[in-house]
């Protein structure tokens, strides 16, 4: 897990395709091929990027939802659960897992803007015609307009993220749901 | 700090490493790293190129090296400036609040939020790449997060009493400041710190990936990868090494980073806690030593003594608290805050947090010691013959599930009957405790209802199995007064309805001789008084109960308070615990008191009792 976290996303996507691609030629090195023309192509394509973007999450996640749990055990709560003589598992799943959820879902949203960002890098690796190639292209040769325009649209993409996890989180916490 | 563990001396020891090279670097006569030698262009190893070379025939050690030289002053430099900006404005922010505040923490709210690739592309295009652009905009991404927390640590330490203090005494603020609340928030920092090194030496490699960073031809990790990844099928390794190189640091970084973290937060160190060993002879001869217990009794406590893990050692909260309550019958255990009250029935209950234990005693309650049940006897017991009232019950309804919904839960872990009959008791408890409009309660949220009906919830929940003993810790003290009085007057009733026995926990007297037959005063972790609760207050034999009693307000006499505090468990004076704040202490006070029989089921801790009077004449008259 440690190891996972250290890795940085392009870091892993190269040594990726190293193994997958050019040692084992498993897969294709990168590239794209639009859904409607070969959905297998197109999903195996997507595959590895996704999964390394999503290595950042994981790792976040998994520390979030850690901390968020040691947060909620010694709550008051907590210990009236265990005071009904519930199970264990019991005052895990439904006391504790069930109210560290909002925190740890707060902080995806927050993360989703480095994971934005991270996709900059895994796109330039895979080959992937998303954003990147132009804003670094633009980046490259200072054209200002384009990377504020970029950045704006990709900030816009980061709110709206957030908003549906607010949306989420209301739906979690009752408390919320009234205020 | 406690000493240095493995944990921390391994990553501590890998970055210091790669300090001292990245400082040698230049020292170590290694081939220029910008040199190029394109007839030798990704040779393998060989003498004088030991990792081999690179696409233009660089050598791959040195661009290495030189590599860690590039990345660690940057990450550094923009740390460093970073955290010295972050933490004077988080600081000022913190003290001076108002403006400073709004400005220092809104700006950095506004960065945390940008996506930082994003934030430092922007950078790039206006300045373009190189090293000074990167240093520049590695400070301002990582400045919000100092600001974050030396503004956290600020608002908790300035209220702290000898912050207060010093202020009182006129001390400048730059002073307070720099004498304690720097010390106090240097941990977090640190933490801080190596958190964002780690993220600088990421940020920077991935720029420098894109080709947007550091620029060719100076040596750098993210440079060699992108470098490496054009030759990756003639020359694997080429790439593999800085990736190799990067990944280390970073985590050694991130390693660093946990390991501060768990060093500077006791939270996380408690030790893991055991329970009192079964005696041998119980286990060959089960029933043939019976313990000492009243045959009657509902609960019976020997000896309990419960020990806590601490920073400073091993402390005693409770120690050596014996009593008896008979079935039906109503203990009022009394006492200020830090006296053990709370402590010894979380531990009857087996509730302790982890760095609990008891070590001592028994606790022999329907014929079993629950100090030596296994966690799956004692959990059967909770909730069924066992129940407890907490203190508060704005916290301690688990706020994401409805009310109504946690009390079936309760009838559930015990009882196998269908959800909609558990409902239904769950309706008729409602009804039972006083909540008004029951069956829309029933599905109400606890943010949706007042500190009395939660607590009406609360009691629902205890007495939803008909528990044979019903423990409420101080029940009452999180509300207003008139709510106090319903809630005690619902106690009382349903005692007298089921007959349980209930162990009241509560710092005032004033409620006791209306709801408990006897009392035990307790004062740091220690029994000082018990008895009939008639005979003890019309004739109390310990000063602290005479004191208790004064300080309970009377229609014609003004309340009399307690001067001074229960002193902390690592602090209980040698001799008679209450000595310092005693009235009436003398030479002989100054050793260990025993708990002396005093006739009449009377107890007392005191070398002077019975020799000393406390009256009550002056309320009785
Ligand atoms: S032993 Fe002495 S100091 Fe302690 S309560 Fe009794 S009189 Fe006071």
């Amino acid at each position: 897990m440690a190891l996972l976290m250290a890795v940085p996303v392009f870091v892993l996507g190269t040594l990726l395709i190293l193994l997958l691609a050019q040692t084992l030629k498993l897969m294709p090195a990168g590239g794209f091929v639009p859904f409607w023309r070969d959905p297998g192509q197109h999903l195996l394509l997507l595959s590895l990027p996704a999964l390394v973007i999503g290595k950042g999450l994981v790792a976040i996640v998994f520390r979030m939802t850690r901390a968020s749990v040691l947060d909620i055990l010694p709550r008051d709560h907590v210990r009236t659960a265990r005071a009904k003589g519930l199970a264990e598992g019991r005052v895990l799943r439904a006391h504790v897992v069930r109210n560290a959820f909002g925190p740890v879902l707060t902080v995806l949203g927050l993360h989703m803007g480095a994971l934005l960002g991270g996709t900059v890098l895994v796109e330039y690796v895979f080959n992937w015609p998303g954003l990147s190639t132009p804003l670094i292209r633009a980046v490259e040769g200072r054209d200002y307009p384009m990377v504020v325009g970029i950045v704006l649209t990709v900030s816009g993409l980061f709110l709206l993220i957030n908003l549906v996890v607010d949306l989420l989180y209301a739906a979690l916490d009752p408390r919320i749901r009234a205020g | 700090m406690r000493r240095l563990r493995p944990r921390l001396a391994l990553p501590a020891l890998l970055i210091l490493s790669l300090v001292v090279i990245a400082l040698a670097v230049p020292f170590l006569g290694l081939p220029n790293p910008v040199r190029q030698d394109i007839p030798n262009r990704l040779t393998g190893m060989a003498p004088g190129a030991l990792l081999g070379r690179d696409e233009f025939g660089r050598d791959v050690l040195s661009r290495l090296l030189w590599g860690a030289r590039i990345s660690l002053f940057i990450a550094f430099t923009a740390t460093t400036i970073a955290a010295l900006a972050g933490t004077l404005l988080g600081l000022l922010g913190g003290w001076f609040r108002g403006m400073a505040e709004f400005l220092s923490i809104r700006l950095a709210d506004v960065i945390l939020c940008f996506p930082p690739i994003l934030l430092a592309l922007l950078v790039v295009t206006i300045m373009g790449p190189g090293v000074a652009t990167l240093i520049l905009m590695l400070s301002i991404l990582y400045t919000p997060g100092f600001v974050r927390v030396a503004y956290g640590e600020v608002l908790s330490t300035r209220n702290q009493d000898f912050v207060t203090a010093m202020t009182a005494l006129g001390a400048t603020t730059p002073r307070i400041l720099a004498l304690t609340v720097l010390p106090n928030i240097a941990s977090p920092l640190l933490v801080q710190y190596s958190l964002t090194l780690g993220a600088a030496i990421v940020v920077e490699s991935g720029l420098s990936f894109l080709g947007l960073g550091v620029v060719p031809p100076t040596p750098s990790w993210g440079l060699m990868i992108r470098g490496a990844r054009a030759t990756m099928e003639q020359a694997p390794l080429l790439l593999l090494w800085p990736c190799l190189a990067l990944t280390v640091t970073i985590l050694a970084f991130n390693l660093l980073c946990d390991a501060l973290r768990d060093a500077f937060d006791p939270k996380s160190a408690a030790g893991a806690g055991a329970r009192p060993k079964p005696r041998l002879v119980d286990c060959l001869a089960p029933g043939l030593f019976p313990s000492r217990v009243d045959p009657g009794a509902s609960l019976s406590v020997r000896g309990l003594t419960v020990e806590i893990d601490t920073k400073r050692g091993v402390i005693r909260p409770v120690d050596d608290v014996s009593f008896t309550i008979g079935a039906g019958e109503t203990l009022a255990i009394v006492g200020e805050s830090g006296s053990g009250k709370s402590v010894t029935v979380t531990g009857l209950m087996g509730l302790l947090p982890a760095a609990a234990r008891p070590v001592a005693g028994e606790a022999v309650f329907e014929g079993h010691d629950l100090l030596r049940r296994s966690p799956d006897q004692l959990r059967a017991l909770r909730g069924a013959r066992l129940a407890m009232i907490p203190q508060d019950p704005m916290s301690s309804l688990n706020p994401v599930h409805k009310v109504g919904d946690q009390v079936v839960e309760a009838i559930l872990a015990h009882r196998s009957i269908t959800r909609p009959a558990a409902r239904a008791e769950a309706l008729a408890l409602f009804r039972r405790v006083g909540i008004a409009d029951p069956e829309r309660r029933l599905d109400a949220w606890p943010h949706e209802m007042s500190g009395g009906m939660r607590q009406r919830v609360m009691i629902a929940m205890a007495i939803a199995n008909r528990p044979a003993l019903l423990i409420a810790d101080e029940p009452t003290t999180a509300l207003d007064v008139t709510m106090q009085a319903q809630i005690l007057d619902l106690l009382a009733d349903l005692r007298r309805e089921t007959g349980s026995a209930l162990i009241f926990i509560t710092h005032s007297l004033g409620v006791v001789a209306e709801i408990a037959d006897t009392v035990m005063v307790m004062y740091a972790g220690q029994v000082v008084e018990q008895g009939p609760v008639a005979s003890v207050f019309a004739a109390p034999l310990h000063p602290y109960t005479a004191a208790l009693l004064a300080a309970v307000p009377q229609d014609d006499a003004a309340p009399e308070p307690i001067p001074g505090a229960v002193p902390p468990p690592h602090q209980f004076p040698q001799g008679c615990r209450f000595a310092p704040r005693c009235g009436h202490a003398l030479p002989p006070c100054g050793e260990a008191q025993p708990l002396r029989q005093f006739g009449n089921g009377r107890e007392v801790r005191c070398a002077r009792a019975g020799d000393l009077r406390f009256g009550r004449a002056a309320h009785d008259a």
